[in-house]
């Protein structure tokens, strides 16, 4: 008769294995809809583990054959190469991608080494899990908002899968006791849902260099532009009167058209996505809106002319309620603004 | 009997249905809001939808609750076959706890065709609680087949909707509707009503039943973004076709759920201006952007405009949602009509009035079925009455009229007789040598019947498609009628009163007496399952199999004398 604790072992190992098999249904489908890289290379993680749960399985309670541990070690080593060659790829030097070429060559080393050499050099798996959390916390401080909320929550899956790992380690098991096995199957769970849901949320890997989809910026006043400014080139709007009139007028036109009395939230053109918001504050009975013109309608980008308006309606409030018709204080002092919109450096 | 490996497999396969029940459910909470662009102002199909989700998602809670118990049960038998009997009350317990909530699970669904007061059938079932502890347990069995009305209810239901919905959208409802299927197989084989003939417990066959199902009902639900993608066309509240040149071609205003058409907006902008607003939005962009390029979409808190291109012409859509299906309508829309009408758009300025008539008819057929769903397509102008109008009008109050029965009554008179029928038939069989399983089956047969009769009565008179309650609220239909009956001619007038009294009194008549012969029907299956059928076929077989299935309470019960 099965003991009850391998029982509970087995089952946790099962429900991990599905639920990360789901997971990786879930990432592929997203992908085979979106087409985006981030999709795949989460498919790719989350397949990696669930094989290798499945190898841990067979080591565990059928046969202790080293193959079994090497494969996986492989594939989690897979999984967190893949985390790396993510962010090396996306990152903002585009140069050779050093930390994913010695990740693949322990996995080489992993695979074709003696056992004995290979169990060790399978500790470098935490060198790759460490290179991870660095990217994360990079990536952490170039976002805002939703997406930054979402890296947060991966940095604390992630965390907490290593944490669960560990507990499930071969070492921690004979010393504690086979419910360690449970227990830590359980923790990774609870790590990989959290580390999936971080990332199925930020959706796109885009929304990590949002800085490369913004053009150009407007504020527009009474029908009037203050403010045109070329995130993309980095410098004022030539002709911002007139193009910042256009827009002014498709605005209203929009409208008109809606029979409403605020300006659409969001037009798509072609290519280019104007996202248009509306100021919290009345100056005399009419409220700025703010038009960013960008090629990628991203989540943080909304947020970030959300709090570029903000800003912006506190910093000019005073100008704003007697003001007369002259846009030279906002053309003046403005510059800083744009920093909402620039990538932070140092 | 069950041996290791399969206890093994069979529990894994509870834990694993219970994990995708429960994401099901808290995905269907998650979704309950919709959060689609648009939305703000369609309180009614809000509070619809969010229904239909929470109905939803109770019933997947629930029914993980129930698989709860179900695993406990596959343990305590386990236990049980191996180690001694003790455990067998903690077994029936855990049983029956596990049954109550599979029941309450399918009672829950009752909430997603529309009411809090269909929930009725879960508040009989807490009222039989009591019996769970303290009756006699064929009491309780007769429970395990509410399982049956209650998801044939659901199923008709369910099938009915997957008519009005199309292709993709068809598609992935299907799976769902093929999924809950399955679920109720599963379920079935759960509970002891297939105990008699296959030691189901000793195999994983419910496991395999219910995985295929969560997988199943998972996808479809997973692959429909929002409930509103089943009647797009409810959202639409103008069609324009405008010729590059500003000219427009045909403007069709759909008019759907009166409740909908917005009081505090002022009139729509002329359609002229309106064509040559959207080109001008379009011609200014361009030069904002230097770019090359077309104007796809605008969205506005409540409104959005869907803009499309063929060669020739633009299509604009003035929707109240965004969804992706709305914009293959209307390209699909725009190439029919560059193709039929190619000619006349490149040499002609506007469209001849026949022309007109054939896209306004186009437009009107590609809509009416997911409209008919919810509420009523009026053109603008008044056709003028002649004879086969008048009779159209008719037809449309025959169509509203409330003689079909809406799916809330008919669950209610449904539960009724259902319940009075089981307690008749436990009545019956206390003081007769028939079997549990007999009775039982004839209440099978029986929930057969009325699953016919439901189905007559949706073809007969077309219900559930129309909203249900539209006629109550909408009297300008009936008034229009009765408008237009009365600037006929004497002859004609009279037929049509004639006609309308005929719709009024004669079929809620045929209603009630199909009523009374499908219960005398239904009587006469009871009756002929108990004592013609059954009886000479397989009376020998069921009494063995009773006695098997009842065997552990009779133990209990000699153990439970001894202790005495």
């Amino acid at each position: 008769m099965i003991s009850e604790i391998i029982t509970l072992d087995i089952i946790c190992l099962v429900i991990v294995t599905v639920l990360l098999m789901e997971m990786a249904g879930l990432f592929l489908k997203q992908y085979l809809k979106s087409r985006e890289l981030l999709s795949l290379l989460l498919t790719i993680i989350s397949c990696a583990f669930c094989i290798s749960g499945i190898f841990y399985f067979l080591r565990f309670f059928v046969i202790g054959d080293p193959f079994f541990y090497r494969m996986e070690v492989v594939l989690r080593f897979i999984s967190f190469t893949t985390f790396v060659f993510m962010f090396e790829r996306k990152g903002r030097e585009k140069s050779f991608p050093i930390l994913t070429v010695l990740c693949v060559a322990c996995i080489l080393a992993i695979f074709l080494l003696p056992y004995d050499l290979a169990y060790f050099l399978g500790f470098t798996i935490y060198g790759a899990a460490l290179a991870v959390l660095w990217f994360l916390i990079r990536t952490y401080r170039n976002t805002d908002g939703r997406v930054r909320h979402n890296i947060v929550r991966a940095i604390i899956g992630g965390f907490i899968l290593g944490l669960g790992i560990g507990l499930s380690a071969d070492y921690v098991v004979q010393l504690g006791g086979q419910y360690l096995i449970a227990v830590g199957l359980i923790v990774q769970l609870i790590g990989m849902i959290l580390l999936g849901l971080s990332f199925y949320g930020i959706r796109t890997t885009d929304e990590f260099l949002w800085y490369l989809e913004v053009k150009d910026l407007f504020v527009i006043f009474n029908s009037v532009c203050l403010y045109a400014y070329s995130i993309e080139q980095d410098s004022n709007l030539k002709e911002a009167d007139l193009y910042g009139g256009g827009l002014a007028s498709v605005l209203f036109v929009a409208q008109s058209i809606m029979n409403s009395q605020e300006p659409p939230e969001h037009i798509v053109y072609q290519n280019l996505n104007f996202i248009v918001r509306l100021g919290t504050q009345k100056f005399s009975n009419n409220c700025l809106i703010a038009v960013l013109i960008v090629k990628k309608n991203l989540s943080i980008l909304h947020e970030k002319l959300e709090k570029f308006l903000d800003t912006f309606e506190n910093q000019f409030k005073d100008v704003l309620i007697h003001w007369t018709g002259d846009t030279e204080p906002f053309l003046k002092n403005s510059g800083n603004l744009n920093q909402i919109f620039r990538l932070r450096t140092g | 009997m069950m041996n290791d490996l399969i206890y093994i497999i069979k529990l894994c396969g509870e834990a694993i249905i219970i994990l995708l029940a429960i994401e099901i459910a808290f995905y269907l909470f998650a979704n309950r809001k919709d959060q689609s662009k648009g939305s703000k102002h369609l309180k009614e199909q809000k509070k619809g939808t969010t229904r239909i989700y929470t109905g939803f998602f109770l019933f997947f809670l629930l029914t993980a609750l129930g698989y709860v118990f179900y695993g406990v049960k596959i343990y305590f038998w386990y236990l049980y076959s191996t180690t001694g009997v003790l455990k067998a009350q903690g077994f029936y317990l855990v049983n029956n706890i596990g049954l109550l909530l599979f029941i309450y699970a399918f009672s829950s669904i009752s909430l997603v065709l529309g009411s809090k007061r269909t929930f009725l059938p879960g508040l009989v079932i807490l009222l039989a609680l009591p019996i769970l502890f303290c009756g006699p347990l064929w009491v309780f069995n007769i429970l395990d087949y509410l399982i049956i009305p209650l998801s044939i209810i659901f199923f008709v239901i369910f099938l009915n909707f997957i008519f009005i919905t199309k292709r993709r959208l068809r598609r992935n409802f299907f799976s769902i509707f093929l999924g809950f299927i399955l679920l109720l197989g599963g379920c079935i084989t759960s509970t002891q009503i297939l105990d008699p003939f296959i030691q189901l417990i000793d195999y994983p066959i419910t496991e395999g039943f219910m995985l295929i199902s969560l997988i199943l009902i998972g996808f479809g639900f997973t692959s429909i973004s929002s409930l509103k993608e089943a009647f797009p066309a409810a959202f639409i509240e103008e069609l324009y076709l405008i010729k590059g040149n500003g000219t427009i071609l045909l403007r069709y205003q759909f008019r759907t759920q009166p409740t909908n058409i917005s009081k505090e907006n002022p009139p729509q902008m002329d359609e002229e201006t309106f064509a040559s607003s959207v080109l001008g939005i379009e011609e200014v962009l361009r030069e904002i952007s230097s770019a090359q390029g077309l104007l796809k979409t605008v969205v506005h808190q409540s409104k959005i405009l869907i803009v499309e291109r063929a060669s020739q012409i633009m299509g604009v859509f003035l929707t109240r949602v965004e969804l992706g299906v709305l914009r293959s309508h209307l390209l699909n829309l725009l190439l029919e009509v560059e193709t039929n009408f190619l000619n006349e758009i490149q040499t002609q300025e506007t469209l001849a009035p026949s022309s007109r008539a054939i896209l306004i008819a186009k437009a009107s057929a590609w809509f009416k079925d997911d409209l008919r769903k919810v509420g009523d397509l009026t053109l603008k102008d008044k056709p003028k009455p002649t004879l086969g109008r008048l009779f159209k009008a008719s037809n449309v109050i025959f169509e509203k009229f409330p003689v079909r029965i809406s799916p809330i009554k008919f669950l209610s008179i449904y539960i009724a007789l259902i319940v009075i029928q089981v307690l008749v038939l436990v009545f019956e069989i206390k003081g007769s040598a028939i079997s549990i399983s007999q009775g039982l089956l004839g209440l099978l047969l029986l929930n057969g019947v009325f699953l016919v009769f439901y189905l007559i009565n949706k073809y007969l008179v077309r219900a559930y498609n129309s909203n249900v309650d539209a006629i109550f609220k909408n009297i300008r239909l009936q008034s229009e009628g009765i408008e237009l009956a009365k600037e006929q001619p004497f002859p004609y007038r009279a037929l049509f009163y004639a006609y309308l009294v005929g719709c009024l009194v004669v079929l809620p008549l045929t209603f009630i007496v199909c009523v009374i012969l499908l219960n005398l029907i239904m009587s006469f299956i009871i009756i002929a399952g108990k004592f013609v059928i059954f009886d000479g076929i397989l009376t020998a077989e069921f009494s063995v199999n009773l006695a098997k299935f009842l065997r552990v309470n009779l133990f209990l019960h000699e153990m439970s004398q001894n202790n005495n």
